[in-house]
């Protein structure tokens, strides 16, 4: 363990702070905050290299365009069993408005899912929670949502489970979050539809990228290099 | 001291709310929005950026990592940290 801690924990909460503007070190500040109790040389070794790829960011920042449409769409993804130690699964979830990208989620789940449609189904019950919150958010706005906000998933399973109800066998162990899924699903709320592993935009929150990988979602979160001269 | 922002593109309905809250409380007006709890704003003609770039420099004095080697990635693929 390390002798002082507490650099430790204060740099993690100062990095903490900037995945408001830098969505893309979520999935990397949530992989070194879960060692704030006792941290070790290799946790602060983890924790230096995020700082030297904020060098390569320093003039990053998130970007809302101004002539932006106000349909809220969403993205949600699970990559199961993730955690070595645990194997509990990460769920990684993104909201956009119109381009602009305005809510994500990075977060080991809290239970152990036996399956990857199990942990996906999770991902997908968090994200809804979202969808029915920023729905009454931009109701109270003046910018109801006249259609389903889309939910785009990549798993085929979970969406067959959410649209087909001969599939309540299999699924009755997760029972509450697919009929919160379903609810949410015949009150016209969202729609699930399928999106390839390959465009989805929600791997950089569920896993550590290649650094080509990584550079495409930063592109498609909106996150743009010196601000000032656009 | 409390700050406010108040952000709508409605101006003249910005100005009436600010004499509202004038006449009940002493305030200042501080102008446009560039910086707010270690987020500055840049408003420009086709849209809004948010960057942390002061609170990240903070950061590195924090770290001691005022020079240092520059990688394209966060975090390893593959590692094991627990």
């Amino acid at each position: 363990m390390l002798p002082d801690p507490s650099i430790y924990r204060q740099l993690v909460s100062s990095l903490k702070y900037l995945t408001i503007t830098l969505p893309d070190i979520s999935f990397a500040v949530q992989q070194v905050s879960q060692f704030l109790q006792a941290p070790h040389q290799p946790h602060l070794t983890v924790v230096r290299r995020i700082l030297c790829y904020l060098k390569s960011t320093s003039e990053r920042g998130l970007f809302f365009p101004a002539d932006n449409s106000l349909q809220l769409t969403g993205y949600s993804d699970a990559d199961w069993a993730r955690c070595m130690d645990t194997r509990r699964s990460v769920t990684g979830w993104c909201m956009f408005l119109g381009n602009a990208f305005i809510s994500w989620k990075s977060k080991k789940q809290d239970q152990i899912s036996k399956s990857s449609t199990k942990s996906e189904y999770r991902a997908i019950s968090s994200a809804c929670s979202e969808i029915v919150w920023f729905q009454g958010l931009l109701r109270e706005l003046g910018f109801p949502q006249h259609t389903p906000t889309p939910l785009h998933a990549d798993n085929t399973s979970a969406i067959q489970i959410a649209t087909n109800p001969v599939f309540h066998e299999r699924i009755k162990h997760i029972e509450a979050d697919c009929y919160y899924i379903r609810e949410a699903l015949d009150h016209n709320i969202l729609t699930l539809p399928y999106i390839s592993t390959e465009h989805h935009t929600t791997d950089v929150f569920t896993k550590a990228l290649s650094r080509l990988r990584h550079q495409l979602m930063i592109d498609k979160l909106m996150l743009l290099d010196r601000p000032t001269s656009i | 001291m409390d700050d406010i922002i108040i952000i709508g593109s409605n101006i003249p309905l910005i100005e009436d709310l600010q004499r509202s809250f004038n006449s009940e409380l002493h305030m200042k007006d501080l102008g446009h929005l560039y910086y707010f709890l270690g987020l500055q704003v840049h408003s420009m003609s086709n849209g809004i950026s948010l960057h942390q770039h002061k609170y990240t420099q903070e950061i590195f004095l924090l770290g001691g990592l005022e020079s240092g080697n520059i990688v394209l990635t966060p975090l390893e693929i593959n590692l094991k940290l627990c």
